[in-house]
């Protein structure tokens, strides 16, 4: 969703009346003498550094008509130490939006010797209407090499923003950062600084107020196994808080949530919800589940989504009719047919916390990307955009994120967390029997797994629109996941339509394939790879310190029973390695575990794994406990038995 | 099954369901959308002195279902080469025992820039079909204005979904020539007509009926292998009462390139000669030179793709990229022949198409057959192929995606060569990794030595290139792995991954943690640590084509393992070994005093696994995976 919130308040921000036209802005501009900076020896080493990156807003009011406009500028320079930092750098995009007014843009190369070469303009490219981006001037920088530099400076002269978020870190370092923002007290800021980026203060200079921040050696955030990488990035967003001598507060949670009521249910247009919920027998229904179920089975079934915005994509009618719509219609139409209905709901509007952290102190109207519902009485949450779910819990990118909770119809808005599922409903299950061939070549591996929670919505969706061979190729890597030379027998999946997914009844997968590879020769012994039966356990390293919080995409359960007879004539041998217990405990509570036991009942070895994950989001102090949890399943999956000849 | 499914479907849809649907429906139960209708028809006329070229583009495709709407968003690319006009789209939606139809409305023109390519001037007509449910037909029809007579492009006759009927035809005046070439597999069931118009026109038309949808097949060569399709190409006209060559052979395809790049070059001579007797300062003999040119160019001109109209086409001056220190392949191409040539070497600008491309030619004279540019050079009697967008190759290796493709080759205005590039032999891409292990505990450690040639060591050289870090040991372990994913590097030297003319040579302290199993006095040792192939075998049944390799290859893994005082060996397994032509394998196991030795090889002669020799590519691996269960036992003396 293209914050369709944002745009509807720079509409109306657009008609308000401002100051008087102010043509001044700060000019940022090169160094005419270059010299390549100085890096230290560890700085060399990495691909590239950002030797500066400095962003300028600065607003003001220009025209007669009254209309407000910002001068965003930005400076970069960068040392490129290799090809691949050459290969990073060397390709500039420029976003420029309808109405821009490009003032300056120009881009120059430093070499190792100091040659500067600038940037022919007819060398700049003009990208129109690029896929959902807009518009885009783009240019190669002429002359980089290793070792050199790059630099460009570009202003844009824009109609005035209200909201803005500015994202620094990224996986290079950054020798110098600097945010500026100038405006008036005819439009006064409010900053917030996430991750650890300063939120600054506004020093007033005459008419002007400036908030200059600056950040030297902001370190590269790498990419980490676990990790929300984008959401942990040092940024700052920027929101209108005041104007003039007024000294209420613009651009609340409540003003969003009035917004964000106004936007879905406020919306003219001829659709008849009444009409559209007879011609599915809404009304015939018992209850409000099924009333929503049918709703929401319909809507997800039949209507084509469309990531885009354009008027036909979000009026109801025409989404009812052309069976095509963006995300703001449908969820429009849900909340039609939600008030039609009567019953007791919440609009709740937060973001992807793969994205960002959703903070309840400063109102970044940014983070209100996604709609979902949220039905108190039932307490379920419904995801217009997501096809595969069904009224249950909330998506889980979304939950255990903070979310703007809209009471209906009053408005009131309420930040509070979105709940995620508990670990115990997101569950995989495994039951595998294991059979020796009598003459003791491959093994036949009989089993029943089973899935619920979010686990079990994407398997579904993954079994309903999958064509045949994908199908099967998903259903081999569910069954023998890194057994090359398994030979599927027979499967059958029991709960796969997509539609179980508004129950709690988990999606099964039973069958049963034969393998060589899970029992070797040893000479007279054999040796049991039971371990691979649960397939491929990542092992995690720490190479490196850690530098994000761990991210878990949703708490999850594994159960794991895994049992066989010993074949006449052997005995088994090496059964105390499968006793791995390790635990990430804080206080009373734990947090993950891992747990695998055996029973030797006659010749029967029963084995018994417990696994689970009981949050989704855990402080980066823990990630050594966390991966002593996780390598516990890999030590567990390189457990091997040695079945010898009875003597 | 198919009974069942298909009367499960027919309940489930409305009684006003049309005959059409319940034939379709039993003809494709598993299908979503097929197409009623794919066709093409190009009219070639003359206009006053020149061709004026119109080729009329139709599609009727049909929902059997409601699952699958996303070929409701239609996408029409078209470059500067070619217009669209008179673009009509509607959807025909069921409405009892009629439909009604819906017109498309909203079309947007957006950038296309495809993937790898900076910018492009690629154009993209989007829109989306309204109103598709189960038992509605989409209708789309337009008409693509062909400015350049030579870019005619290529009709195949199946898609995404099954085709009912495809149609590919073409009406040209007396005054005009065509030929064509019908390739992939099953051409043989297209039906070819030739009929002639009121207005005297010839008309040839080939139809194709029932085609079933494309497949995709992991490792498979591209579509144009075996998807049956046509390219048609305008031989010659009669224009102004001359007749003019268009496209008739080689010749003419290579007189046209020769024109384009004819002009360029005209200026920087002197700068650029100064900048390549600084490059071969001290080289004496020609190879010195032409490694250093080679190198010069890779390591200083960066690979940045633009597709902008003849740009597309024409290299842009030697000295420019030279400057600019960046260009697409024809650039690179234009400014090492030139530097080359400057250095007193035999160099020429060459057009190839990668193997992507299974064209020939002399059968596909048309700019479809190639889409990459390269340079010959000629050294001591040799020719070899210079890739310089392939950053660590060495002059003796082209890229691995151009081998066994035609190279044309310009040698002047008027004269050209076609060659062949060689196929590299998997003997220049060996690997061999010699690793010597001692038990500790339940760990093994050790060191070892692993040299990387050819391809391997091209792609490892990408590999370390793409790295984030600053540290190189995450790049190490993952080249060095084997055991199990506790795998950790102690210790290790390498050279220079990046410089071209030298192997990879990686010297190591390694530790594999928890490998051994230790049991009653008893040491179980995997010695497979790596198996080399993925040995999951081809189902025969369920696939089609060829399976396709990057390179030869030619993997080697000694594996030594010291039997520690006080034990001795149980069982040492068999040695194994499975061989042909084009795929095998060798294990052998020795003792020698207290040392066990595993020597391992792994090679693919071919770059093309074809349907005949799946069930020799299934024995070999099964093969293996038999010779990949045994375990090294070490027992106590007693």
């Amino acid at each position: 969703m293209r914050k369709p919130l944002l745009i509807v308040l720079a509409a109306f921000f657009a008609t308000s009346i401002f100051a008087a036209p102010d043509e001044d802005y700060l000019h940022l501009d090169w160094d005419s003498v270059v010299t390549l900076a100085p890096l230290t020896d560890e700085e060399l080493a990495d691909n590239a550094i950002i030797l500066l990156d400095t962003r300028v807003m600065e607003y003001t009011a220009e025209d007669e008509k009254g209309d407000f406009y910002m001068y965003i500028t930005r400076h970069k320079r960068i040392r490129v130490n290799n090809d691949n930092g050459v290969d990073d750098f060397n390709k500039v995009f420029v976003p420029i939006r309808e109405d821009d007014e490009v003032i300056t843009l120009k881009a120059r190369s430093i070499s190792k010797d100091g040659t500067v070469k600038v940037l022919n303009e007819e060398s700049i490219k003009n990208l129109d209407n690029y896929e959902d981006y807009g518009s885009f001037a783009l240019f190669a920088i002429e002359g980089v090499e290793k070792g050199g530099e790059i630099e460009y400076i570009y202003t844009i002269k824009r109609s005035a923003e209200i909201f803005g978020r500015e994202t620094y870190q990224t996986n290079v370092k950054i020798k110098e950062a600097n945010f500026i923002l100038i405006t008036t007290d005819e439009l006064r800021f409010g900053t917030y600084g996430y991750n650890g980026f300063p939120s600054g203060e506004f020093v007033k200079d005459g008419e002007r107020y400036t908030l200059n921040i600056k950040v030297e050696d902001l370190p590269a955030l790498y990419e980490e196994e676990y990790s929300a990488t984008d959401a942990c990035k040092q940024r700052i967003a920027y929101k209108l808080i005041g104007r003039g001598s007024s000294a209420s507060r613009l651009y609340t949670w409540n003003d969003a949530a009035l917004r964000s009521m106004s936007t879905m249910y406020g919306y003219e247009t001829g659709f008849d919800a009444a009409k559209f919920m007879k011609s599915l027998k809404v009304q015939k229904l018992k209850t409000d589940e099924e009333k929503i179920l049918a709703i929401e089975n319909y809507l997800k079934t039949n209507i084509a989504t469309k990531d885009e915005s354009g008027p036909g994509l979000s009026d109801p009618e025409a989404i009812i009719a052309r069976r095509y719509g963006n995300e703001t219609g449908l969820t429009r139409v849900y909340a039609m047919c939600l008030t039609e209905l009567g019953i007791s709901h919440q609009l709740v509007v937060s973001c992807d916390r793969n994205d960002s952290k959703f903070v309840s102190e400063f109102e970044d109207y940014y983070n209100l990307e996604e709609y979902i519902f949220y039905f108190p009485e039932i307490k379920k949450y419904l995801s217009p955009a997501n096809f595969h779910m069904r009224l249950g819990p909330a998506p889980s990118y979304l939950a255990g994120n903070n979310g703007l909770f809209v009471t209906i119809p009053y408005g009131f808005g309420q930040v509070r967390e979105i709940q995620p599922m508990a670990y115990d409903e997101n569950t995989v299950s495994l039951k595998a029997e294991i059979l020796f061939d009598k003459n003791m070549e491959y093994v036949t591996v009989k089993k029943r797994q089973s899935w619920t929670g979010h686990t079990a919505y994407i398997y579904r969706l993954n079994f309903e629109y999958a064509d045949e061979e994908n199908r099967e190729l998903f259903i081999r890597e569910l069954m023998a996941s890194g057994l090359d030379d398994a030979v599927i027998k027979s499967k059958s999946t029991v709960h796969d339509d997509v539609e179980e997914n508004a129950t709690t009844i988990p999606l099964e997968l039973n069958g049963e394939y034969t393998c060589g590879s899970l029992l070797e020769n040893a000479g007279s012994s054999y040796i049991l790879n039971v371990g691979d039966i649960i397939g491929p356990q990542s092992e995690l390293y720490q190479d490196h310190e850690r530098q994000t919080d761990i991210y878990f995409p949703y708490p999850k359960e594994y159960k794991h029973h895994i049992y066989f007879t010993i074949p006449a004539g052997y005995t088994v041998k090496g059964l105390d390695d499968l006793n791995i217990a390790k635990k990430l405990e804080d206080k009373d509570e734990t947090m993950a575990s891992f747990t695998s036991t055996y029973t030797l009942k006659g010749n029967v070895v029963d084995i018994t794994v417990h696994e689970f994950y009981a949050v989704s989001e855990l402080p980066k102090e823990f990630y050594e406990g966390f991966r002593s949890v996780i390598n516990a399943a890999s030590d567990f999956q390189k457990v091997a038995l040695v079945l010898e000849p009875k003597k | 099954m198919i009974k069942y499914l298909v009367a499960t479907l027919l309940i489930a849809l409305p009684v006003s369901i049309w005959a059409q649907d319940q034939e379709l429906l039993t003809q494709f139960p598993k299908e979503d959308v097929i197409y009623l209708e794919m066709s093409e028809h190009l009219n070639i006329s003359i206009l006053g002195d020149s061709l004026n070229i119109k080729n009329m583009v139709k599609e009727r495709a049909h929902y059997l279902t409601s699952n699958d709407l996303s070929l409701t968003r239609e996408r029409i690319y078209y470059t500067s080469f070619s217009e669209i006009e008179e673009l009509t789209a509607f959807t025909e939606v069921p409405n009892g025992k009629k439909s009604k139809r819906v017109e498309v409305t909203d079309f947007q023109v957006k950038a296309a820039t495809s993937g790898g390519v900076f910018f492009d001037d690629n154009k993209k007509m989007e829109f989306l079909f309204p109103g598709v449910m189960t038992g509605a037909t989409t209708q789309m029809e337009y008409t693509e204005h062909i400015k350049d007579p030579r870019m005619l492009g290529l009709f195949f006759f199946n898609y995404y979904v099954p085709v009912l009927k495809a149609e590919y035809s073409v009406s040209f005046p007396a005054d005009v020539d065509v030929a064509y070439v019908l390739l992939g597999d099953n051409t043989d069931k297209i039906k070819f007509k030739e009929s002639k118009l009121a207005n005297g026109d010839k008309m040839y038309t080939w139809t194709a009926e029932n085609l079933p949808k494309l497949k995709f097949e992991g490792n498979a060569p591209s579509r144009t292998y075996f998807d049956p399709h046509i390219i048609l190409h305008i031989t010659s006209a009669k224009l102004g009462g001359k007749d003019e060559p268009v496209l008739r052979n080689t010749d003419d395809l290579y007189a046209w390139y020769a024109s384009l790049v004819g002009e360029i070059n005209p200026e920087g001579d002197a700068e650029l000669k100064a900048i390549v007797d600084e490059v071969v300062k001290g080289k004496t003999t020609q190879r010195e030179k032409a490694v250093a040119i080679f190198k010069w160019v890779q390591d200083n001109i960066n690979y940045i793709a633009f597709e902008d109209g003849m740009g597309g086409f024409i290299p842009r001056n030697a000295i420019d990229v030279c400057t600019k220190k960046y260009g697409d392949c024809k650039d690179m191409a234009n400014l090492l022949s030139q530097m080359l040539r400057f250095g007193g070497l035999e160099a020429y600008m060459t057009w190839i198409g990668t193997r992507s491309k299974p064209y020939t030619y002399a059968k596909v004279p048309t700019p479809i057959v190639d889409n990459h540019m390269i340079t010959t050079l000629v050294l001591d009697g040799d020719t070899l192929f210079l890739d310089a967008t392939g950053k660590y190759q060495t002059i003796d290796l082209p890229t691995d995606m151009i081998q066994g493709k035609e190279a044309l080759i310009g040698i002047d205005k008027d004269h050209y060569i076609v060659k062949k590039v060689p196929v590299i032999p998997m003997e220049t891409n060996k690997v061999l990794d010699s690793v010597r292990l001692v038990i500790s505990g339940s760990d093994l450690k050790g060191s070892g030595k692993s040299v990387w040639k050819g391809y391997p060591k091209v792609d490892a050289a990408y590999g370390y290139y793409k790295k984030d870090r600053s540290d190189d040991q995450r790049f190490v372990t993952a080249l060095l792995t084997k055991g199990n994913n506790k795998f950790k590097v102690d210790k290790y030297t390498m050279n220079d991954p990046l410089n071209s003319s030298t192997p990879l040579i990686l010297e190591y302290d390694c530790t594999i943690p928890d490998y051994v199993k230790s049991v009653a006095g008893k040491y179980y040792i995997g010695l497979n640590m790596d198996k080399m192939v993925n040995t999951q075998p081809i189902e025969k049944d369920k696939r089609t084509y060829s399976f396709e390799f990057d390179y030869k290859m030619d993997n080697n893994l000694i594996t030594e393992i010291e039997v520690p005082e006080g034990y001795e060996v149980e069982y040492l397994p068999t040695s194994a070994t499975y061989s042909n032509e084009a795929f095998g394998f060798t294990i052998n196991y020795a003792q020698t005093e207290n040392t066990i030795k595993q020597v391992k090889r792994v090679y693919i002669n071919t770059l093309m696994l074809e349907p005949s020799q799946f069930d020799d590519w299934n024995e070999f691996l099964s093969q293996l995976n038999k010779a990949y269960k045994e375990t090294l036992v070490l027992t106590k003396k007693p």
